[in-house]
């Protein structure tokens, strides 16, 4: 994978220091035709209630185009249950604004990605979850494997840029290596995580699904994590982009710093969303520095974290907290960092 | 027939802290304009001819004529980041793209020396790579392994 160009690090790290949302989740809908078992609204599909209409999401996005919002991700639950999807993006497309969508791509047939291809999207997220028998094991959908590799074929063959999200479990990591040199052929931009995060209810997506450091350490593949990402921690260093540079909203209007960090702001149905973004409590969430976390002082773990407010807050209520789900997503980190520094396969 | 400026209908682009951020799709490449050049892509709504672009420009400048705008019209053009067209077009994109031109006129009218940045500087063109971008807009930070 590439490094982000210096321009737009500098983009965003200008925003993000002037409190401008670049970037903007908007959650369609979180039905979903999968049952996913380490997504994060495994618990959540079912509807609360309305879901903003073409309308208001409209509306939504002249807002979000006056507060100088460029980047607009789609995401759900399956985007493409909503039948309005397509006049959802191309609403957002007129008002200029650069378009990712994150589907599982089951839905779409050669037609829908011909529509998709026509709104010109930035790129088009995919996950991959295994090898046919893994990926539809954890998707619990037999043919969903099939019909993604149909529908990224369908998207490339259009000149839509497809991004493959390798999420591997460790249900699949005997899969990775083959997965990946599929992905290499089959998509345009591979991304490749073992990252899990809770469900909306705060719940740890199953420990026994995450991949442990000793695994990861045999794949032939080079995993540079986060040396790449954390350059220690500088006690006057931001935490993350969440709410300085990226807002999201649900389906039902609820205004988040980010889909992975749901502490409410307000509800767009209610309130200007720029009222919203100037509010006390994201005031507060951007004077937030890594020296302001009351567990983290002192860890030897520092190095190898990269806190998210996001699963404190859905695990304590409290996006300072260091809970057990980021210690121990450091601790296999270290773990794995070991081993691969001491040669360990 | 009269031909109308517009912006390509590849591309997306917002005024971002002044200036205008501009993506040619599906590619992502990222051009950022300076404030001059965010004037001139203002005038590109599709309501204006090439005349009138140079026009309009020349005059939120007090010129009578800027050549280097028009070079680096052409610029923009032969980066696809301009459509001709004959029918008006564009109007809804227009407002957020960029401010209208009135907004960038600095307090002393300093006009040659901000021409004169036109032809050189306003047009960067970056081999983006908006796939980083998962970091943020996929499922928060998105870890790149690979
Ligand atoms: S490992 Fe735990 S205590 Fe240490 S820095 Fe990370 S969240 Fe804080
Ligand atoms: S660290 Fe967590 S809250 Fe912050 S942007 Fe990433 S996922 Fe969102």
């Amino acid at each position: 994978m590439r490094e982000a160009s210096p321009e737009i690090s500098r983009l965003r790290s200008a925003a993000a220091e002037n409190a401008v949302p670049l970037h903007a989740q908007i959650e369609l809908t979180h039905r979903c035709n999968l049952r996913c078992r380490h997504c994060y609204l495994h618990d959540s599909h079912d509807a609360r209630g309305e879901e903003l209409t073409l309308s208001e999401l409209t509306g939504i996005f002249a807002q979000l185009a006056e507060m100088q919002t460029l980047f607009l991700a789609f995401t759900g639950g399956e985007i493409f249950l909503r039948p309005d999807a397509v006049d959802i993006i191309r609403a957002a497309r007129r008002l200029g604004f650069a378009c990712v969508l994150l589907t599982n791509g089951t839905l779409i047939d050669d037609r829908l990605a011909g529509r998709i291809a026509d709104l010109q999207p930035l790129q088009v997220h995919v996950s991959l979850l295994g090898l046919e028998q893994a990926h539809d094991a954890m998707t619990m959908q037999p043919g969903s494997f099939r019909q993604t590799l149909a529908a990224m074929q369908a998207l490339r063959s259009r000149g839509v840029k497809v991004v493959a999200k390798l999420v591997v479990t460790r249900e699949a990591i005997a899969d990775a290596e083959a997965l990946r040199r599929l992905a290499a052929e089959q998509a345009d931009e591979t991304v490749f995580s073992t990252t899990l995060i809770p469900t909306l209810a705060g719940d740890n997506v199953g420990e026994e699904l995450h991949v442990r450091p000793e695994e990861l350490c045999r794949l032939s593949f080079d995993c540079k994590i986060p040396e790449f990402s954390n350059p220690g921690w500088p006690p006057e260093a931001t935490v993350c982009n969440a709410g300085r540079g990226l807002l999201a909203v649900s389906p039902y209007g609820e205004v988040f710093p980010c889909i992975g960090f749901r502490m409410q702001l307000g509800n767009a149905r209610e309130t200007a969303l720029e009222e919203i973004w100037r509010g006390e409590k994201l005031r507060q969430l951007r004077l937030l520095r890594r020296g302001d976390l009351p567990d983290c002082a002192g860890c030897d773990r520092q190095e190898y974290c990269t806190f998210c407010p996001g699963v404190a807050w859905s695990v304590a209520g409290d996006y300072r907290r260091a809970v057990p789900e980021l210690c121990q997503k450091a601790e296999r980190l270290r773990k794995f960092l070991d081993l691969k520094r001491g040669g360990g396969r | 027939m009269k031909q109308y400026y517009a912006r390509s209908a590849n591309t997306a682009c917002r005024e971002v802290l002044g200036e205008a951020v501009i993506l040619r799709l599906p590619e992502g490449e990222m051009f950022v304009l300076n404030a001059s050049g965010s004037v001139l892509w203002a005038l590109l709504d599709g309501t204006r001819t090439c005349a009138q672009v140079l026009a309009d420009f020349s005059a939120a400048y007090g010129l009578n004529n800027c050549p280097e705008a028009e070079n680096f019209l052409a610029a923009l053009t032969e980066a696809g980041l301009v459509a001709l067209g004959e029918a008006k077009a564009g109007r809804d994109v227009a407002q957020y793209c960029s401010s209208a031109p009135a907004a960038y006129l600095p307090p002393e009218i300093r006009t040659r020396e901000l021409v004169e940045t036109l032809a050189g500087i306003c047009i960067s063109g970056y081999t983006g790579e908006p796939d980083q971008m998962c970091q943020t807009i996929g499922v928060g930070c998105f870890d790149a392994y690979d």
